[in-house]
C-alpha cells in the first residue's frame, strides 16, 4: 500500500515524562487520517516531530517513503504542508502580503496566483485588511492558505476547528473535503472533536499515552465514533 | 538560503519599527549636526579649536539601542507568530533559517548606520571645514562603527532565535542592550581615572596645591589590561570609544568584531539546532 506518511516506534521524552512511547502511524495516499486522542495523548507531539520541529528520541519516521534521516528529505518536505498550534500568520501584514513571503520561501515566483488561492480558501475579498483584523475562522483558512502555498501532496492539520465558530467549522469541513476530492490532498488531521472527524475521515488512528491504539477504515467502524472511541479507550462515561 | 533571505527583506521593507528607528536615526543625525555646527562656527568665531566630527560619532550608540529594539520585535514575531515554523516545515535546514535571520539583522545594522552617515554627512559636507579628522582615520572610524554594529547583531540574533515569544524577546534584547552600555561606560569611566590625585584642595585661605596622592580608584596593572580589552572587543565599547573620539586601537576593533561575529553566530546555530520549537 502507498502511504505518504508512516512512522514505527517513535518515541519522544520531555525530561523523563514520554509523551510518545513507540507510537506508529500509517496514513495512506488519498486519505483524510483522523488522529483521535484526549488531550496529552501526544497528538501535537507527534506532528511536532513529524514537521521537524523537533526530533524524536527513538524510532524512525518517513515521508513518501524517504527515511526522515535521510538528507532528501528537505526535498520532499516541499510536498507537505501544516498548520500546527495554530495559524502561522503575520498579524501586521494583509493576507496577500503573508502569502507572498510564504511563496518567497518556497522560491515561488508566480505571485499573479495568490489571489486565485485567496478565493479558493474564501478570503478573495480580503483586500488590504490585516491579518489582526481578521475573524478566527478567516485566519483558520489563511494558514491553511499558507500550508497549500507549496501545492502539497500532503497537509498536515493540528485541531483546526479549535476555536472556530459552527459556521467556521462547516466551511473547514467543506474547504477540507474539497482539498481531498478536486484536488487528491492527503490529510492528517488531529482532533478531539469526534463529531466533526466523523464527517471527514475515511481513516482514523486512536492515540493513547503516547501509543496508537489502533488504526482503522471509517468503513470498518460499525459503530458510532464516540463509542468505538469509548470501547478503545475506556472511561466510565455513560452516553 | 536567497529564499528566505528574499522573505525577510520583503517583511523588512513593511515593518513599522525598522522605519521608525531609520527614520529617527536620521533626524537625530541632522539635529546633532545643525546643534554642532553651529557650536563649532561659534567657537572657532571665539578662537578656539572646534571639531565637527565628535557630534557625528556620537550617535554610534543610538544605532546600536535602535538594533536592540528592532531585533527583539522582528525576530520574536517570526517566533510567536509561527513564521519560523513555516519555513522549517518546508524543508529548509536550521543552519539557513538561522543565517538568513542574522543576514536580516545584519541589514538592518547597516540601513541604522546608513541613515545616522547619511543625515549627519548632509550637513558635514557644507561644514567640512570644521572637519579636522583626516580622511584615512575617518574611514578607520567609520569601518569600526559598523563592523561594531555588525557584531552586536550577531549577538542579537542569538538571543532573538533563541526566545520563543515576542515580548520576551524584545525586552531581552533591549535590557542586553542596555547592560552593554552601561557595562562599557563605567569600564571606560573607571579607565579614565587618574594614576594620581591632583593634590589641590580648598582651605579656609582658599585653593592650595598639596603633594599628589595615589587615586584609590585607579586601574592599574593586569586588571587595566582586562578592562581595556573588553572594551575593545564589546560593540557597545566601540561605541563608546566612538562617542569619546577614543578609538586608538581600530585595527583591533575591526579584527575583534569579526571575531565576536563568528563565535556568536557558530554558538547561535548550535544552539537553535537544538531547540524545541513548539
Amino acid at each position: 500500500m502507498g502511504y505518504v506518511l508512516s512512522a514505527e516506534g517513535l518515541v519522544k521524552e520531555y525530561k523523563g515524562f514520554r509523551a510518545l512511547d513507540g507510537l506508529s502511524i500509517h496514513v495512506p495516499r488519498g486519505a483524510i487520517y483522523g488522529l483521535v486522542g484526549k488531550n496529552g495523548a501526544g497528538k501535537t507531539t507527534l506532528i511536532r516531530i513529524l514537521c521537524a520541529l523537533q526530533e524524536p528520541t527513538a524510532g524512525e519516521y518517513a515521508l513518501f517513503g524517504v527515511d526522515s534521516r535521510d538528507r532528501a528529505v528537505t526535498r520532499v518536505r516541499r510536498r507537505v504542508g501544516a498548520v500546527v498550534e495554530g495559524p502561522a500568520v503575520y498579524q501586521e501584514l494583509t493576507g496577500q502580503e503573508t502569502l507572498h513571503i510564504q511563496y518567497q520561501v518556497l522560491g515561488r515566483k508566480d505571485f499573479d496566483t495568490i489571489p486565485v488561492l485567496l478565493e479558493w480558501v474564501g478570503l478573495g475579498n480580503t483586500g488590504k485588511k490585516k491579518v489582526k483584523n481578521f475573524s478566527l475562522g478567516m485566519r483558520q483558512r489563511l494558514g491553511i492558505a499558507v500550508a497549500l502555498a507549496g501545492e502539497p501532496e500532503l497537509l498536515i492539520l493540528d485541531e483546526p476547528v479549535n476555536g472556530l465558530d459552527p459556521q467556521g467549522i462547516i466551511e473547514m469541513r467543506k474547504l477540507l473535503l474539497k482539498l481531498n476530492r478536486e484536488k487528491g490532498v492527503t490529510i492528517l488531521i488531529s482532533s478531539h472533536i469526534l463529531d466533526e472527524l466523523s464527517r471527514l475521515a475515511t481513516h482514523y488512528g486512536f492515540i493513547d499515552s503516547g501509543r496508537m491504539v489502533e488504526e482503522v477504515a471509517a468503513a470498518c467502524v460499525d459503530e458510532s465514533l464516540e463509542q468505538h472511541y469509548m470501547k478503545l479507550i475506556g472511561g466510565n462515561w455513560d452516553a | 538560503m536567497r529564499e528566505l533571505m528574499k522573505a525577510d527583506r520583503y517583511r523588512l521593507k513593511r515593518d513599522k519599527v525598522f522605519w521608525v528607528c531609520l527614520l529617527a536615526l536620521l533626524c537625530v543625525a541632522v539635529a546633532m549636526m545643525y546643534t554642532g555646527s553651529g557650536q563649532c562656527r561659534a567657537l572657532v568665531k571665539e578662537g578656539y579649536s572646534a571639531n565637527l566630527e565628535q557630534f557625528c560619532f556620537r550617535l554610534s550608540l543610538a544605532v546600536e539601542l535602535c538594533m536592540g529594539v528592532f531585533t527583539g520585535l522582528f525576530l520574536g514575531t517570526d517566533h510567536s507568530e509561527g513564521a519560523l515554523r513555516n519555513r522549517l516545515m518546508v524543508g529548509h535546514s536550521r543552519e539557513k533559517v538561522y543565517l538568513a535571520a542574522l543576514c536580516l539583522t545584519m541589514t538592518a545594522a547597516l540601513c541604522f548606520t546608513a541613515a545616522w552617515l547619511v543625515g549627519g554627512g548632509a550637513l558635514a559636507l557644507p561644514n567640512r571645514d570644521l572637519w579636522q579628522m583626516g580622511g584615512g582615520q575617518t574611514a578607520l572610524f567609520l569601518l569600526v562603527a559598523i563592523s561594531s554594529a555588525l557584531s552586536l547583531a550577531s549577538i542579537l540574533t542569538v538571543v532573538g532565535m533563541l526566545t520563543e515569544k515576542k515580548s520576551a524577546a524584545a525586552v531581552s534584547t533591549i535590557l542586553l542592550v542596555l547592560f552593554l552600555i552601561l557595562l562599557s561606560t563605567w569600564l571606560h569611566s573607571r579607565l579614565q581615572e587618574p594614576e594620581l590625585e591632583t593634590g589641590l584642595i580648598m582651605t579656609a585661605q582658599g585653593m592650595q596645591w598639596g603633594e599628589p596622592t595615589p587615586n584609590p580608584r585607579y586601574v592599574g596593572g593586569a586588571l587595566r589590561q582586562a578592562y581595556t580589552l573588553l572594551l575593545n572587543v564589546l560593540p557597545t565599547g566601540q561605541a563608546v570609544l566612538l562617542t569619546e573620539m577614543a578609538v586608538s586601537r581600530p585595527l583591533l576593533n575591526i579584527g575583534s568584531s569579526a571575531a565576536v561575529t563568528a563565535v556568536t553566530t557558530l554558538l547561535g546555530i548550535f544552539l537553535f539546532r537544538k531547540k524545541e520549537l513548539k
